[in-house]
């Protein structure tokens, strides 16, 4: 338990002394204020789920922005991956006109897309630039559930258009 | 400002100079490296603190303290770290790397005797018929089930069956190993393992149905461990899951939005994920907690290939 407290205390003191730091790296990443508060936030999370890690490094800051800059890499990729797959599902219900030559009928395909949960939930995060701190607020769920959600979500929406290629 | 500034006997100076934009520049830019590319640590924590004094508004770090603690900050059953993960160290962790490679082996040669039975009784230099035969004969259990999979034992065998037949990314996993081959899975390795492991034997196995990678390593204290990773071409595949169940609670928890199980094995236990057309494997004297923080490691979305 002593264990337990010290590496909470380790963090609350990385926490204080390094937010503001952290932050204006992911700023001047990232521009947005929010996405960027985000970003330091789930670097936070990353070093409570690694607290050993974390313990054991020999330059604790460093792993930190280390950390900073995987979880912006990873940002990025997220944002890119559901921007262009919210793309490629709009493309399609836009070609619905158009017959589907494996006799398929696309209203059955993408015609509720604009009432889909998944595809209004990454729409929320690609299009409307919201940070998953909100997004889970609106939702009424933890930040950690939210990002479960998504990645469900992600996955669907990536098989249904797979499927329907 | 002109204040010369030193940090581990580095003269940063010339940094106090530049403007904010420029040094939001160098961040940006040093942000969009690859991930494996050669980053000046010690100057970029620098910029970073020149930055953040040069903050015209003062950051509410109490306030963003309070939403992390509130909103962020994982909790154990979000972290997965059930009762298991609180009991610590598992009760015994120690077992000859010999047998376990001797396991493998058998084990390797057991699941190519069920999957295309053309391997001969002899293979990999063991009596493979007798081992396999008490091997099945050891097997019991009852079916489980979850969202994503269920597993039962079958005539001695060990399945886990995907929900979907026909799901396409099997089809393009194929693709991409017929690409890659070797080394496929690397970037899915866990990012976190226990101190001073180090990986000491591999092995690769490639049938119709699946294409398999097995990494071998060792802790210092005569720990050992496998990761093994296996893409199936097919819907209806055979685990290479094939550890002797002691029929203990199969411990089920969530990694980053994966099932993940979690088996006694004997002296260990084992940590199996399953995913529509993958299926990953850590097996050895390792501890829950150990098994956890190893899947929840793995970089997921690198599988999108």
């Amino acid at each position: 338990m002593a264990g337990t407290e010290h590496q909470d205390d380790l963090i609350s003191t990385l926490y204080h002394e390094m937010f503001p730091m952290l932050l204006a790296y992911a700023r001047s990443a990232l521009g947005d204020g929010d996405m960027a508060e985000e970003a330091v936030q789930e670097t936070f999370c990353v070093a409570c789920k690694r607290q050993r890690e974390l313990t054991e490094s020999p330059n604790p800051r460093g792993w930190l922005v280390n950390t900073l800059k995987n979880v912006i890499r990873q940002l990025r990729r997220d944002r890119a991956r559901e921007t262009a797959l919210l793309a490629a599902l709009t493309a399609r219900q836009d070609g619905e006109d158009n017959p589907d030559q494996s006799g398929t009928d696309p209203d059955l395909l993408y015609g509720d897309l604009q009432h889909d949960p998944d595809y209004l939930l990454l729409k929320r995060l690609a299009l409307d630039q919201c940070t998953m701190a909100k997004l889970a607020v609106e939702l009424g769920i933890s930040v950690e559930a939210c990002k479960k959600r998504v990645q469900r979500a992600r996955r669907r929406l990536q098989k249904r258009l797979e499927q329907n290629l | 400002m002109s204040r010369t500034n030193t940090s581990g006997g580095r003269d940063f100076s010339a940094l106090d100079a530049m403007t904010t934009e420029e040094l939001q520049e160098v961040l940006r830019r040093d942000s969009l490296l690859p991930e494996d590319a050669p980053s000046d640590t010690e100057k970029i924590l620098h910029i970073m603190g020149l930055l953040a004094q040069r903050e015209p508004d003062a950051v509410d770090v109490e306030g963003a303290w309070q939403t992390f603690n509130e909103q962020y900050r994982p909790h154990p059953e979000d972290a997965g770290t059930g009762d298991t993960a609180q009991t610590g160290e598992a009760p015994s962790r120690r077992r000859p790397l010999r047998r376990l490679f001797r396991t493998a082996a058998v084990l390797a040669a057991a699941v190519a005797l069920l999957v295309t039975g053309t391997i001969t009784a002899s293979a990999f230099g063991y009596n493979v018929t007798e081992t396999v035969s008490q091997w099945l004969e050891s097997l019991s259990g009852e079916p489980w089930t979850d969202d994503l999979a269920t597993a039962r034992w079958s005539d001695g065998v060990f399945f886990f069956e995907c929900e979907d037949a026909a799901n396409p990314d099997w089809v393009g996993a194929r693709k991409t190993l017929e690409r890659h081959r070797a080394g496929a899975f690397v970037d899915l390795l866990p990012i976190w393992m226990p101190e001073g492991t180090e990986r000491v034997d591999s092995a690769t196995m490639e049938y119709d149905i699946f294409y398999s990678e097995k990494l071998f390593y060792a802790l210092p204290d005569g720990v050992e461990f496998s990761i093994r990773m296996t893409v199936f071409s097919n819907s209806q595949y055979i685990s290479l899951f094939t550890a002797d169940w002691d029929g203990s609670d199969v411990e089920v928890y969530d990694s980053n939005g994966k099932t993940v199980y979690l088996i006694p094995n004997g002296e260990g236990m084992t940590g199996i994920c399953v995913d529509d057309y993958m299926e990953t494997i850590i097996a050895g004297t390792l501890t829950a907690e150990e098994l956890q923080n190893m899947f929840d490691s793995i970089q997921w979305d690198n599988i999108y290939w």
